[in-house]
């Protein structure tokens, strides 16, 4: 096909979406020159993907420092926390008392799920990349993405506010389940205050979720097919369209929690309690909830298993392996995993049908995960791999997942989740899953893209430094949780010396301890490392990574409204090392996606 | 080329420096746990349970370091007659994780090595379609990780077969469908009843009468006294929030939820005395809800039943509310 019969066919789609597009060229605001609209009420998605991660690395910095807290309270019993402890508990000498305990553990679950890690890997991820990697211009709603910031913002403002209060904050785990998440057990405002913030928090990722949506279907660039996205947004479309359906389930539950907390409705109270003669069932709050809760484990990975699929391909200098497989696996695991929630409820006497039922749909599950998984390696397979941080992480990532998603088949089959259930070897499998992938995905995502949004490169030996001192810590500790659970640890407990069978177990419990605090502090050197490179990093070109994707045809830090003329696409995302670049005289292994090169475009 | 060796020997002290940081962070773990672990005795752990002194260290004991590592961090001790089907899956599912594990990060970590970016290396092309030869190989590792693993896990939980349809109930080696689900009844059968409390756990036995509620209804507190060999058959509620009746001994685990009754039973095959805990945060002293199950021969619990049934008999106070909680069995048959 040659090159004008491509343009041809482009021009249709494009006419199709003539209005959009000419819309844009008529209107090429200035950018906003005052502080307050450039830095606060931002339209740009740009701006707001930074708004993003400031907002979760302030968030990931608290849910860190909680962490550590947790496991001083655990491997050092009445111990005082040093340096802040004094300050934080006077009344116990510093001794993290058992009721703010039981606050620590919710409290972190809680910050880093909604409020550190979804707004980098989805906030950061999705605002920056969506709009610069599919050619447009902007987010389709850019004032709704305003808005989902600052509604986001003023869920973590409740959420902050929370610590303070005179009872303390919320208290009944990040599931809070009823009925200790009610008035009657547990009092004070702090749960009233937790719903409300994750209620707008929640509501701030369905806005998000609207727009990512509607701007990956509406705004690719001409030529940009389904076949060409980055992966990277294909799983942001995936999370989106699960954030979209899911979260509204979760808020009608907050909703009613709520209700039930504030104004004495019966939703989640049996008869039995309240002895009014009205029932309601505390087990529906758990069906709500996990409903929304499977899902929401997808919706924090999943953005980081199609950004590391790109990733591994750019810095292996080789295709996707099996794009349209991934693609393919990706959308299985997004329509499996909402029904697959009852494996959380397996204890709470489910029919042995349902059971069965949940245990299969949970462990078909694998094969999917299974390809995309073999994907990946078979990606850096014969490529030519660059050890840049990015990959670095990339590749901690894949070692994590893959740890963390086969000791997922232990906990998927009811047999085994019956002597396993509420035990570390559950932390250490989300831990690991959940949250270590997705935060290693997440600083890839920040050393791949930082040159991008602020114009400098970061350092490198810094950045290897950081790896090593991030993943040694996580491999450690959530493995030695595995240990623990398989000898009988229960989860969110204050004191395992309470029961002689955990007692032999203190001396990894303080392992961990020490393994969590060098963690903690390696995340200063990130800290350190960004901003000393935006103040005075190297300075990065157009394309500092040789990547083809659109947003590395852009100037760093790309520019507001990010392309003068929408770029016309020809080619795929991973278009490295074709043998046939030698042949039409390039002396470089990628070529950009809008460039048409005879004989090579498809 | 002195600049080069320069920069290889930067990188050598900087790669030195961070393995010397984490062994000396390993090291001071060790030297601490050590001296911690030393001066731990019995007394210091129950004074830490009392809040006045929060001061006082308390540490658990220490690892007995000359057993093989999974004996020392081995599961508590079964004492069901159908804990080791769970135990032989447990340990299947781990093995070939763990031999798929071995396979998988070799393969990275051999990727990483021999295709390391290095002058003169060229990436393969191929964007791995599905009708090239090297696109077999990932689905064949797939399938035999969907073979090896999740099909064996969902045969061995719940294939039998049957007891329906004219087919006599046989179960399987290792089905496990049958141990949790198949509940017992007859006169053999032990019934009790649970009704955990923030944060306590409280047991019900129908006494010599064989009715729950009546009059003679033994009821204990943390303590739930069994007869070794013969089946235990539970029925549980809760009182104000959910809890986890946890006995890891016997690998049953069965939640708590005011306003419905959830069942499971358990048979044991070792007298003595274990750790019942809570599984579910239930509040603050969560961490504290200990019962202890004593298993005891069957003809002592028959006498240890006759003389507390009498007992409480004869101390029946119709104002105590322990005497109130326990429910219609059948009901829940």
């Amino acid at each position: 096909m040659s090159k004008d019969q491509h343009h041809q066919g482009f021009m249709d789609e494009q006419t199709a979406h003539s209005h959009l597009f000419e819309a844009h060229d008529e209107h090429l605001h200035e950018a906003p020159k005052s502080f307050f609209w450039k830095y606060i009420i931002s339209f740009d998605a740009k701006m707001i993907a930074k708004q993003f991660m400031w907002f979760g690395l302030f968030w990931g910095f608290i849910g860190a420092l909680m962490s550590v807290m947790i496991r001083w309270a655990i491997s050092q019993p009445g111990v005082p926390f040093p340096l802040i402890g004094k300050f934080l508990f006077p009344y116990t000498n510093g001794v993290i008392p058992a009721d703010w305990y039981t606050s620590l553990f919710t409290m972190h679950g809680t910050i880093m799920i909604f409020l550190a890690l979804t707004p980098i890997i989805i906030g950061f991820i999705g605002n920056f990349s969506i709009p610069l990697m599919i050619g447009a211009r902007d987010m389709i709603f850019p004032w709704l993405n305003m808005a989902s910031f600052w509604t986001g913002f003023a869920g973590g403002v409740v959420i902050l506010a929370s610590l303070f209060l005179p009872m303390g904050p919320s208290g009944a785990g990040w599931t809070s389940y009823p009925t200790i998440a009610h008035k009657q057990w547990l009092v004070g405002p702090g749960h009233s205050f937790w719903l409300v913030g994750l209620f707008l928090v929640g509501f701030s990722s369905i806005m998000g979720a609207i727009n990512y949506i509607t701007t990956i279907i509406r705004l690719r660039a001409p030529g940009m097919t389904w076949g060409r996205l980055p992966l990277t947004i294909w799983s942001l479309f995936l999370t989106s369209i699960l954030n979209a359906l899911f979260i509204p389930v979760l808020a009608a539950g907050f909703i009613l929690l709520f209700l039930d907390r504030e104004y004495g409705t019966n939703f989640f109270l049996a008869a039995a309690i309240t002895e009014k003669g009205t029932s309601g069932d505390p087990i529906l709050y758990q069906h709500l909830f996990w409903i929304f809760g499977h899902p929401e484990v997808y919706i924090v990975i999943l953005p980081g298993w199609g950004l590391v699929a790109d990733l591994l391909s750019f810095f292996s200098r080789k295709p996707a392996f099996g794009y349209r497989g991934t693609v393919i696996s990706m959308t299985a695991i997004t329509v499996l995993s909402t029904v697959v929630y009852g494996h959380h409820m397996f204890t709470t006497g489910l029919s042995p049908l349902l059971t069965s039922a949940f245990t299969t749909l949970t462990l078909l599950i694998s094969i999917p995960s299974g390809i995309f998984f073999l994907n990946w390696l078979a990606t850096i397979w014969r490529g030519r791999i660059q050890l840049k941080t990015p990959m670095i992480f990339s590749l901690g990532m894949v070692f994590t997942f893959g740890l963390g998603g086969l000791t997922g088949l232990h906990l998927g089959a009811v047999s085994t989740n019956m002597m396993l259930h509420n035990s570390y070897f559950v932390v250490g499998h989300f831990h690991l899953t959940m949250a270590a992938s997705s935060l290693l995905a997440s600083y890839a995502a920040l050393y791949f893209w930082v040159p991008k949004a602020f114009g400098r490169m970061m350092d490198e030996k810094l950045g290897v430094a950081h790896f090593w001192l991030t993943f040694t810590p996580i491999v450690y500790m959530f493995c030695t949780m595995f240990i623990e659970g398989y000898a009988g640890m229960q989860r969110r407990i204050y004191h395992p010396n309470e029961y002689n069978y955990l007692q032999h177990l203190q001396g990894l419990n303080q392992y961990i301890a020490i393994f969590a605090a060098i963690g903690f502090f390696a995340q200063f050197i990130f800290l350190y490392n960004l901003c000393k490179s935006i103040k005075s990093g190297k300075k990065a070109g157009n394309n500092p990574w040789n990547i083809g994707t659109l947003e590395w045809t852009v100037s760093s830090p790309a520019p507001f409204y990010n392309f003068k003329k929408i770029p016309t696409v020809f080619n795929g995302p991973h278009e490295f090392s074709n043998p046939k670049f030698a042949e039409k005289g390039l002396n470089r292994d990628f070529i950009m996606q809008d460039e048409y090169i005879e004989g090579v475009s498809p | 080329m002195f600049l080069n060796m320069f920069r290889k020997f930067q990188k050598l002290i900087f790669k030195t420096v961070i393995l010397a940081a984490g062994l000396a962070s390993a090291g001071f773990g060790i030297s601490q746990m050590s001296s911690n672990a030393s001066a731990q005795t019995r007394e210091t752990y129950h004074q830490v349970s009392d809040p006045k002194n929060g001061g006082l260290h308390a540490h658990g004991k220490e690892a007995d370091m000359s057993k093989s590592f999974f004996d020392r961090y081995a599961a508590p001790k079964d004492i069901s007659s159908t804990g080791h089907r769970m135990m032989w899956l447990f340990r299947y599912t781990s093995w070939v994780t763990l031999f798929f594990f071995v396979l998988m990060a070799g393969a990275l970590v051999g990727f990483i090595w021999v295709y390391r970016d290095r002058p003169g290396r060229v990436a393969y092309y191929t964007h791995g379609h599905s009708t090239t030869m090297e696109a077999v190989v990932p689905k064949i590792l797939d399938i035999a990780v969907f073979v090896s693993l999740d099909l064996v896990l969902i045969g061995a939980s719940f294939l039998h077969t049957g007891g329906s349809f004219g087919i006599p109930y046989t179960q399987l080696k290792y089905s496990i469908d049958h141990p949790i689900w198949d509940f017992p009844k007859g006169p053999d059968v032990v019934n009790v009843q649970i009704m955990p409390q923030q944060w306590v756990w409280n047991f019900r036995y129908a006494g010599n009468d064989g009715v729950f509620g009546t009059e003679d209804d033994i009821t204990t507190v943390n303590q739930l006294v069994v007869p070794k060999g013969r089946k235990v058959m539970a029925q549980i509620k809760s009182k104000d929030v959910i809890h986890g009746f946890w006995m890891t001994n016997v690998r049953i685990q069965m939640d708590a939820i005011p306003g419905m009754v959830t069942r499971f039973w358990f048979d044991t095959t070792q007298t003595g005395e274990y750790e019942i805990t809570c599984a579910h945060h239930c509040g603050t002293n969560h961490y504290k809800m200990k019962a202890f199950l004593k298993v005891i021969e069957d003809q002592d619990f028959i006498a240890w039943t006759k003389e507390n049934s009498d007992w409480a008999q004869a101390a029946y106070d119709a104002n105590d509310p322990s005497t109130k909680w326990g429910w219609n069995w059948s009901l829940y048959q």
